[in-house]
């Protein structure tokens, strides 16, 4: 009979890291994510303007040729918020997907909470975001300045759409340590997803054998959300978020619950 | 209340890739002699309490001494076992912990420091002593991939001593720069020391060992061969290095 050893471990350590810390921590590793993108390059922040304004240019001659129907929107305008709402996502995950694995050196040697990692990469996505969305600003204000009390939804869309990309995030980064064709993966499928969420279309045009894909497409809900309120002024139809958030809910947990599990031997594998 | 307790631990690491382990998980628990996975940690127990002590760890290489040390740091965790660790560790377990090539000096003083866990203000105010430690002032705003190699351990040295660590870790690699810098590294640990902070070094060179530690750890394939005062097992160990129970220089 061979012995076996069961897996009780346990672990006793004071002082626990205080929040204050951990919230300086966070700063200073988006700081880093940011820092590491733009030293050294001499566009720095315009990179992250280039992908959505050349992309609104483009879709809005595309639409020249081929009808997108908007409605009383103008369509670089509809386009626009589309791309700034999908930059957050798709950056958010490409950084997430390396967020774990480029800090080997660091997570070898040094204790720290690593959920952080991944809420880095999006704190830091998020820094570069904001600056695209104050271009959207400057096209909002041209093309169609409206105002509506129902833009208090914002911060509510952006916190369900902040929490999703936690839970992805979080995912995208485990997943990566484990199987490295993640990161290959990673481009690839944000392509697909973008074609398939309703950035440079609206959701009315899906057909019809789509509609229940499209439907529980959290990125459908979320920028269909940021469209109504931003563009008509009305508050979202709750057929649109009801899916998002409870995709949202489930991602996040299930990122959560694997971060929790398998955090302590993310040292061991990277 | 410094404190480091270990009973029974064990800590196994697979031979595998990550993906493999995936597959494998949950379907089986390893056994101890499964070839799938070692173990450099296998069955240590040991405790030193109260502040200033000072502890040594010898052992072959491959006997589980980085291992025992990361354990200690919490970079990773037992696979069976009871670790207990009371005090804010300081890990200078690699001199470039943290250390980001592309950012400048300023910038990884403030990195660094906040990955071993000071706060933001604490850096600041230690920010000229831990510029001049280093030797580095005219340097702290050129990117660190610009630094000669000692000058980017100097300055990985002086910000982790500058921690206020309660129990420093040493891996051997602390024998740095050139003799002047050596000596004020030794002063320094030393001083730390002095202060009420536990220290344990790991190193091969004996006399180090005898200068530096009162106490020491020696680690066999992964268990504890003896646990006692510097210069008794370091009589032991010479005896069993020259009946050739192991190298002398460790393969």
């Amino acid at each position: 009979m061979t012995k076996r050893f069961p897996a009780d471990r346990r672990v006793n350590r004071t002082p626990a890291p205080s929040i204050r810390w951990m919230v300086e921590l966070l700063r200073t590793l988006a700081f880093h994510r940011i820092a590491l993108r733009y030293k050294e390059s001499l566009l720095g922040f315009g990179w992250i303007l280039l992908q959505p304004v050349a992309l609104t240019l483009i879709f809005t001659y595309i639409r020249r040729v081929a009808d997108i129907p908007t409605g009383d929107i103008p369509y670089p305008l509809f386009v626009a918020t589309g791309l700034v709402a999908w930059s957050l996502t798709s950056v958010a995950i490409a950084q997430a997907s390396i967020s774990i694995t480029g800090y080997t050196d660091v997570l070898k040697r040094i204790a720290i909470p690593k959920l952080l990692l991944p809420l880095a990469a999006l704190s830091a996505t998020l820094a570069d975001v904001g600056i695209l969305a104050l271009l959207w600003g400057g096209l909002f204000l041209y093309f169609q300045p409206i105002f509506s009390w129902n833009f208090l939804w914002v911060p509510v869309i952006l916190g369900v759409h902040l929490l999703l990309l936690l839970g992805l995030c979080s995912l995208i980064a485990l997943a990566n340590v484990f199987f490295r064709d993640i990161g290959h993966a990673v481009p690839h499928l944000i392509q697909l997803w973008f074609f398939a969420s309703p950035v440079f279309y609206p959701t009315s045009l899906v057909p019809k054998e789509f509609r229940l894909l499209a439907r529980w497409n959290p990125m459908t809900g979320i920028i269909e959300s940021y469209r109504s309120v931003l563009l008509t002024g009305h508050a979202p139809a709750p057929d649109l978020w009801i899916p998002a958030i409870v995709v949202t809910v489930a991602v996040l947990g299930l990122g959560l619950f694997l971060f929790w599990k398998f955090e302590g031997i993310l040292a061991d594998l990277i | 209340m410094r404190r480091v307790l270990f009973e029974e631990v064990r800590k196994r690491f697979s031979r595998q890739r990550g993906a493999k382990i995936v597959a494998n998980w949950g379907f089986w628990r390893p056994t101890a002699d499964d070839p799938r996975w070692f173990w450099p940690i296998n069955g240590v127990s040991f405790s030193i309490e109260g502040s200033g002590r000072r502890l040594g760890i010898i052992g072959a290489n491959g006997s589980g001494k980085t291992t025992l040390l990361r354990l200690i740091a919490g970079v990773t965790q037992p696979t069976s076992g009871w670790v207990e660790v009371h005090g804010r560790v300081l890990p200078l377990l690699e001199l470039f912990s943290g250390m980001q090539p592309e950012l400048t000096g300023r910038e990884n003083i403030l990195m660094g420091g906040v990955l071993l866990g000071m706060r933001r203000r604490e850096i600041l105010g230690k920010f000229d002593s831990i510029v001049d430690f280093a030797g580095i002032s005219g340097f702290v705003d050129m990117p660190l991939k610009h630094y000669s190699l000692g000058m980017m351990m100097r300055l990985g040295f002086s910000v982790a001593t500058h921690v206020e660590g309660k129990i420093i870790l040493v891996d051997e690699a602390w024998g740095i720069g050139d003799a002047e810098f050596q000596k004020k590294s030794a002063e320094r640990l030393d001083e730390l020391r002095q202060r009420g902070a536990t220290l344990i070094l790991v190193s091969h060179d004996l006399e180090v060992l005898r200068r530096l530690t009162d106490e020491i750890l020696w680690l066999h394939g992964g268990r504890v061969e003896a646990f006692g005062p510097s210069e008794k097992v370091i009589a032991r160990y010479l005896a069993a290095v020259q009946s050739g129970k192991i190298p002398t220089q460790p393969a």
